[in-house]
């Protein structure tokens, strides 16, 4: 890499994190507690384009694994005294250990059938969820869920949240740039190859699922706290798809791809949701245009490619 | 790749700024903003919807009269969609950003109580029509939520108190299987053990939410033989219900007695023809019952605002609950969010539904109105199914004492 | 349980069995020959009810040829919608991966669900069945609705026609073909694209009829769509991609199950399903009747 590329990186993260760090003092207490949420929703989606847009896996249950971390968590902090951080923690080891278990059978099938698996799991987890009334509260969910100290404002919150996210990209980044990583998008890329010089890729990608189900843990035991509040719906499919939505939208083989994607989208359900009932026309819309017009997502075109298209005589095809 | 992305930066930022400046400009201080949530699209649209009608109505009310205060009453909608975490997110962006002065709401009990939540933690004052868990109001209660709606204690005790009077021994249990449906059946069961203790329960059915295959139940309970079926059957399961039972001719065997509010014309016309006569449903409010001139110009009033047909019981109960906010708001003579909810527990407000007037008591918010119950009774003239021989129950009688709601508090400690 | 219950019971998951094999049948079909994901494939379900509804209980009046004429009129008009959208947006995502066939077909989801929510509004609509269909007979003491019956012999009927279809027409031959190598297909001169147009109406065709003998039985409501798409794709996973065949196999299995399983487990009937949908994929993927795919 170029010594002008890496310090015009460098400089752009550093600009975002300095406006990050910035936001409480710029904006009102509305737009703290939505960058929260967005930071929270973009660890997930961040985790899940591991498996997604690196492992090439078309998971379509990962709300089982947020969801339930989440579960785990508010549980822990409604129904016990273990304090919050180790309840974190505990909620990241669980959501690792299902990921594990569920993933051992997953990664063995290809696609279409991955994806109806990971649905059908997330769903028997949903399922569990709802059904459990004394340990889950049902369909009333979790409400109440206390919240130490220490963040227990929202700008302590946010900057709570801001830290674990930083600290999460950073792993990302050095897990997607290691070799292992490496060996996960060839895997994606060519599968027959990669097995052909010994590597057993089955075990990779449960590798890959695991260590991503770890941190959609993570991203559920702090959607919690940020709610304090936790209901059925956030182990749905719905919830799979929305995740899966903010990777395609910001672009799943570009690094920062998902949390792109995950601003914008929480951002327009936000906006759009407040000012017109007809939503899902709009969300069916923009779902049609990405598909036509944009399918590598929001940060997955340079303005060469763009510029490209005034300059199609260039060049011999 | 960097220029463009510059460029994005710059315009999300430019956005976000945009927004900002929009803060600055306010409505002016005049009118008193009411935050409205409920469910307009999802599977409980078809309450929700109604809901918001009957608040409408009641704003369009109050300001024809003046407003409150001299000022005028304006309202900002949103749309929780059946889902709680949505509910809890907009309830917050009414709040934080919309800088609302008071909440009105909420269809669906799991909504409410993630509005609850947030109008304890700002602190907002949260007066609901619809939620119908004790535990709102009981374990999860404090100051910042009254409800006017009567819960499933209530609605439990009830059933079984008008059961005590006919002659059925052995029930089979049908509900849906959320906690609603479970407080009602269990409330049901412990007051039936009272009024009548020589009547059992031979068994119990779970219908999930949105469920459209009611025959494996209907066959069951003909298999039981139980003389008589406690419903807690909502929506669609409520209507394919008595469609899917026609032609097995199960409830020309067996009485049926069902809760869960569902005797409102909406969810009665489409099945007129295929609900047998004399089934036993509650209601919000009956058009012709109590024949009271506060009913009437309720009703001429809702009709006329709106142009519709006939008044829907969970408008009807949505108005109620407007009605006392505003007057709680008139008689503490303020907006101030504490001093509303001291004047809550001194009013009396007349109502549409009975004679007695409403009353919130101060332990839990609670009001005192309870439910309109009647059997049905197919119409040939109109093609309409109506609820005849109605009777008011107050909620008073069957809800849980003051008592009883702090020892619920002091247990959860 | 008495001889007489249980006969009820079968003939009230044969019926259910019925029409998800109509559903399943569709969407197995446009799956293995096309090779698209369909999630909208339950909409069609949907829109074809309350079509259904509003010929039944606004337009067409309630004349004894009338309710009949829907059960045609319903599904042609449901069709000319799927086919125009095949046409206009589908066709171009048949060779994208997967994953844009899906988010394609998802957005179509939230489009056709709101537009029906804007026409229809949020209230179900329910229709009654017909009146020379709306008795019941005993068959060994159990009373079977008459109605039943009809569904049932309906699904058979039509699933001979699709079986004979593929059979026995040229279209089938050639379908079917497609289905196996659509390269060489086209070398042959074939237009696959409208092959597969063709094959996209059948799959419409079926779901639409599924969705209007179903209105009688059931009501049209906000979220059936989704609940039938994830049933016809739980289903044609259990009997194989593109088998008709096992669709029917699996149609009635689950039917059956989702009946018995609600009398004596309500709680696990939700989950059942998804169970054996899970067992199914780990030791068997390719389905009951299905072949092994690449």
């Amino acid at each position: 890499m170029s010594r002008n590329l890496a310090i015009r990186r460098w400089f752009w993260t550093f600009g975002v994190i300095l406006i990050m760090v910035l936001l409480p003092f710029i904006l009102p207490k509305f737009w703290t507690r939505l960058a929260m949420e967005i930071l929270c929703f973009s660890i997930f989606a961040m985790s899940y384009n591991i498996v997604m847009g690196y492992g090439g896996m078309l998971s379509f249950g990962h709300a089982g694994f947020y969801g339930g971390a989440s579960y785990l968590v508010a549980i822990l902090l409604t129904k016990t005294a273990v304090p919050t951080v180790v309840a974190l923690i505990l909620g990241c080891f669980f959501g690792g250990l299902l990921g594990l278990v569920i993933g051992f059978f997953c990664v063995q099938l290809r696609a279409f059938y991955l994806a109806i698996l990971t649905m059908a799991f997330s769903q028997l987890i949903w399922a569990v969820i709802f059904k459990w009334y004394d340990m889950t509260g049902g369909d009333n969910g979790i409400i109440g869920i206390p919240v130490p100290a220490f963040i227990s404002t929202i700008e302590n919150m946010y900057f709570f949240t801001l830290i674990i996210t930083i600290t999460c990209f950073y792993i990302f980044y050095r897990i997607i740039h290691s070799p292992f990583g490496l060996t996960l998008v060839s895997l994606r890329e060519n599968t027959q190859r990669i097995e052909f010089i010994g590597v057993n890729s089955n075990r990779y990608r449960l590798y890959a699922f695991t260590i991503s189900t770890f941190f959609s843990g993570l991203a559920g035991g702090i959607y919690c706290l940020i709610s304090r509040g936790v209901f059925p719906d956030i182990a749905s499919w719905g919830k799979s798809g929305e995740v899966l939505l903010c990777c395609v939208l910001g672009g799943m083989h570009k690094f920062f791809g998902p949390a792109a994607g995950s601003v914008l989208m929480i951002l327009l359900e936000n906006v759009v949701g407040s000012y017109t009932e007809r939503w899902p026309i709009i969300l069916g819309i923009l779902f049609i245009l990405i598909v036509f017009f944009l399918p590598r997502g929001i940060l997955g075109y340079n303005l060469k490619d763009i510029t490209s298209k005034f300059h199609r005589k260039e060049g011999i095809t | 790749m960097k220029t463009k992305n510059m460029i994005r930066l710059i315009e999300i930022g430019g956005a976000l700024l945009l927004m900002t400046s929009f803060l600055g400009v306010s409505f002016g201080a005049e009118p008193i903003k009411i935050g409205v949530i409920h469910g307009l699209s999802g599977w409980v649209a078809a309450y929700g919807v109604n809901n918001l009608k009957g608040h409408e109505v009641a704003r369009d009310h109050y300001n024809a009269a003046g407003g409150i205060l001299g000022r005028r009453i304006q309202y900002i909608v949103r749309d929780h969609m059946s889902k709680s975490d949505v509910a809890r997110r907009v309830a917050e962006e009414l709040v934080l950003k919309e800088k609302v002065d008071f909440l009105l709401g909420v269809t669906m009990t799991p909504c409410g109580l993630a509005v609850s939540e947030v109008a304890r933690q700002y602190k907002i004052l949260l007066v609901d029509s619809n939620i119908k868990s004790p535990e709102a109001t009981e374990q999860f209660g404090h100051r910042y939520i009254a409800s006017v709606a009567a819960d499933s204690v209530y609605e439990g005790g009830a059933m079984a108190l008008l059961e005590k009077e006919t002659p059925s021994k052995t029930y089979w249990a049908i509900a849906m299987d959320y906690a609603y449906g479970h407080n009602i059946i269990d409330e049901f069961k412990k007051k039936l053990k009272e009024v009548k203790p020589d009547a059992k329960i031979m068994g119990e059915s779970w219908v999930k939410a949105g469920e459209t295959e009611l025959t494996p139940y209907i066959t069951k309970v003909l298999a039981s033989k139980a003389d008589g079926i406690i419903g807690v059957l909502m929506a669609i399961s409520f209507q394919n219900f008595f469609k899917q039972q026609a032609p097995y001719g199960l409830l020309n065997k067996v009485r049926m007695i069902n809760g869960g509010v569902m005797a409102s014309p909406e969810f009665l016309y489409p099945i007129a023809k295929e609900i047998p006569d004399g089934v036993v449903l509650n209601t919000w409010h009956l058009p012709d019952y109590p024949d009271t001139t506060i009913n009437k110009s309720f009703i001429k009033h809702y009709l006329d605002t709106t142009g519709e047909a006939y008044v829907p019981g969970s408008a009807a109960q949505s108005y109620i609950a407007s009605q006392v906010l505003f007057e709680a708001i008139k008689k503490a003579g303020t907006t101030e969010t504490e001093k509303v909810i001291d004047a809550l527990s001194t009013l009396e407000v007349d109502t549409p539904r009975s004679t007695e007037k409403i009353r919130i008591r101060k332990c839990d918010q609670r009001s005192n109105l309870g439910e309109l119950w009647g059997a049905t009774k197919y119409d040939r003239e109109t093609g309409q199914t109506k609820l005849v021989n109605p009777r008011y129950l107050s909620a008073d009688a069957l809800r849980h004492s003051c008592d009883e709601v702090m020892n619920i508090r002091a247990q959860k400690k | 349980m008495e001889l007489s219950s249980i006969i009820t019971q079968v003939a009230a998951g044969l019926t259910r069995g019925s029409i998800f094999f109509l559903l399943a049948s569709g969407l197995t079909l446009v799956f293995g020959i096309s090779k698209v994901i369909n999630f909208a494939h339950g909409s069609f379900y949907a829109l074809s009810m309350y079509i259904t509804y509003s010929l039944t209980r606004e337009i067409l009046l309630l004349s004894p040829l009338g309710l009949w004429l829907n059960i045609i009129l319903a599904p042609i008009l449901v069709v000319i919608v799927g086919v125009l959208l095949e046409v206009i947006l589908l066709r171009r995502v048949y060779k994208e991966e997967h994953l844009m066939q899906l988010l394609l077909t998802f957005a179509l989801v939230y489009i056709i669900s709101d537009s029906m929510k804007l026409i229809w509004g949020v209230a179900s609509k329910s229709a009654s069945r017909p009146d020379l269909l709306a008795g019941s007979i005993m068959i060994g003491g159990g009373i079977v609705p008459v109605y039943n019956l009809f569904v049932i012999a309906s699904a058979v009927g039509i699933g001979l026609g699709i079986w004979a279809i593929l059979q026995k027409t040229r279209f089938g031959i050639v379908a079917r073909a497609a289905a196996s190598d659509a390269e060489t297909t086209r070398a042959l001169g074939i237009d696959v694209s409208a092959v597969y147009t063709g094959v996209f109406a059948i799959g419409i065709f079926l779901a639409a009829v599924a969705g209007t003998l179903n209105l009688p039985l059931s009501s049209a409501a906000l979220g059936i769509d989704v609940e039938m798409t994830i049933l016809a794709f739980v289903i044609v996973i259990i009997g194989g991609v593109g088998s008709v065949g096992g669709a029917a196999i699996a149609a009635l299995i689950v039917g059956l199950v989702e009946t018995f399983g609600i009398m004596y487990i309500p709680r696990l009937t939700i989950a059942l399903i998804y169970i054996i949908m899970v067992v199914m994929l780990i030791v068997r993927p390719f389905g009951i009747l299905g072949r092994v795919i690449r």
